[in-house]
């Protein structure tokens, strides 16, 4: 089930957030574990339309979450949501972050937002791919701007246009990622301010 | 041409003038909305002595263009690059102060160990695209119409520069 994050939340997105900065799993963000304390103060940052949304299993165990928050390097171009979606180790390769992504893109669209920006190290295929496969496009690589693992990395900015509706095949991807979870989750009201 | 400075905090709210001339005109990334001086005093805050400011001043000691190195989004593992801007007042235009900026800021970069420069540029600004490229940065791609300027929709162009080497 995918529902609003609330503060209740910060242990386990701390958890899942720190496991992305052990050795060999690259993305980008900060360099430094994060605290349950950090994450209560960052979930307080993010006021509509930006938001934080968690997935829970079938046990009630959050074990994935998405923000859209303002643009990071440009938070003037209010259009833009930059997106970052994040999966417990234990619970990768079963789609959970395709359909949080299905669904994030849902929400940025009924909530105005004209485009969504993913930024990820060029290493991270599996979020590269991912994207890529549901219309964002590379729109930039920026080479040697990050450290990492003691060696320099590529960035990418994978874009997604949401002023433009997505193709016929990108809506029967959708559908055949959003089936047997819409019955679970009402998009709707994740869509809604909580 | 006169001498560069390194800007004082007590000269951020007429760098902020400088900038905001530029906005009107619809020109850099940082519109579409005027800048407050709040913001220049947080982009240029230095909190991980990372930021730096230089100015250029008239005959009558006025601010005719600056340049600012500011961290790139603040996350740890970008710490090896910087974001650079340079603004130029209108009537100050195409008499190299541009030049003289961006050979200042960069040696400030190298000297804080960056490595990468990134230069974010509004793609509707032929000129300001057509200098970067003569002065030796690449674009490393852009986002298209990412942003609404006076009722148009303009890309941002991101352009990079490497100092590290002998690129200069």
């Amino acid at each position: 089930m995918i529902r609003h994050a609330h503060k209740g939340d910060a242990q386990s997105i701390a958890d899942i957030y720190n496991q992305s900065i052990n050795p060999g799993v690259r993305v980008t963000g900060s360099a430094n574990k994060v605290t349950r304390e950090e994450r209560e103060a960052w979930l307080t940052r993010f006021i509509y339309p930006h938001g934080v949304w968690v997935y829970e299993s079938d046990q009630g165990k959050v074990v994935a979450f998405f923000a859209l928050g303002p643009f990071a390097v440009r938070p003037n171009y209010q259009g833009v949501a930059e997106i970052s979606v994040y999966v417990d180790a234990e619970h990768r390769s079963r789609t959970i972050g395709a359909k949080l992504l299905v669904v994030a893109v849902d929400i940025a669209r009924r909530r105005a937002f004209t485009s969504m920006l993913s930024i990820a190290n060029a290493k991270n295929i599996v979020s590269v791919s991912g994207c890529l496969l549901y219309g964002f496009k590379i729109e930039a690589t920026l080479r040697k701007v990050c450290f990492f693992d003691g060696r320099y990395d590529e960035v990418v900015w994978v874009y997604k246009n949401l002023k433009d509706d997505d193709p016929p095949q990108l809506h029967r991807l959708r559908d055949s990622i959003l089936k047997g979870i819409e019955e679970k989750t009402k998009i709707e009201s994740l869509c809604a301010k909580p | 041409m006169n001498k560069i400075e390194q800007a004082a905090p007590g000269e951020h709210e007429e760098i902020l003038r400088v900038l905001n001339e530029a906005v009107i005109q619809g020109e850099g990334t940082r519109g579409p909305g005027l800048l407050t001086l709040d913001k220049v005093d947080a982009l240029l805050a230095n909190v991980d002595g990372r930021s730096a400011a230089y100015v250029i001043k008239d005959s009558s000691d006025q601010i005719i263009a600056f340049s600012w190195l500011v961290p790139h989004t603040g996350r740890t593992v970008y710490n090896v690059c910087c974001e650079i801007e340079i603004y130029v007042s209108n009537d100050h235009r195409g008499r190299g102060a541009a030049r003289l900026l961006l050979d200042h800021t960069v040696a400030k970069a190298k000297e804080l160990k960056i490595i990468t420069l990134l230069a974010y540029i509004n793609e509707a600004q032929s000129h300001a695209l057509a200098w970067a490229f003569r002065a030796g940065f690449y674009c490393a791609g852009g986002l298209p119409k990412v942003a609404l300027f006076n009722g148009s929709w303009v890309g941002t162009s991101i352009f990079q520069m490497h100092i590290e080497g002998d690129v200069l």
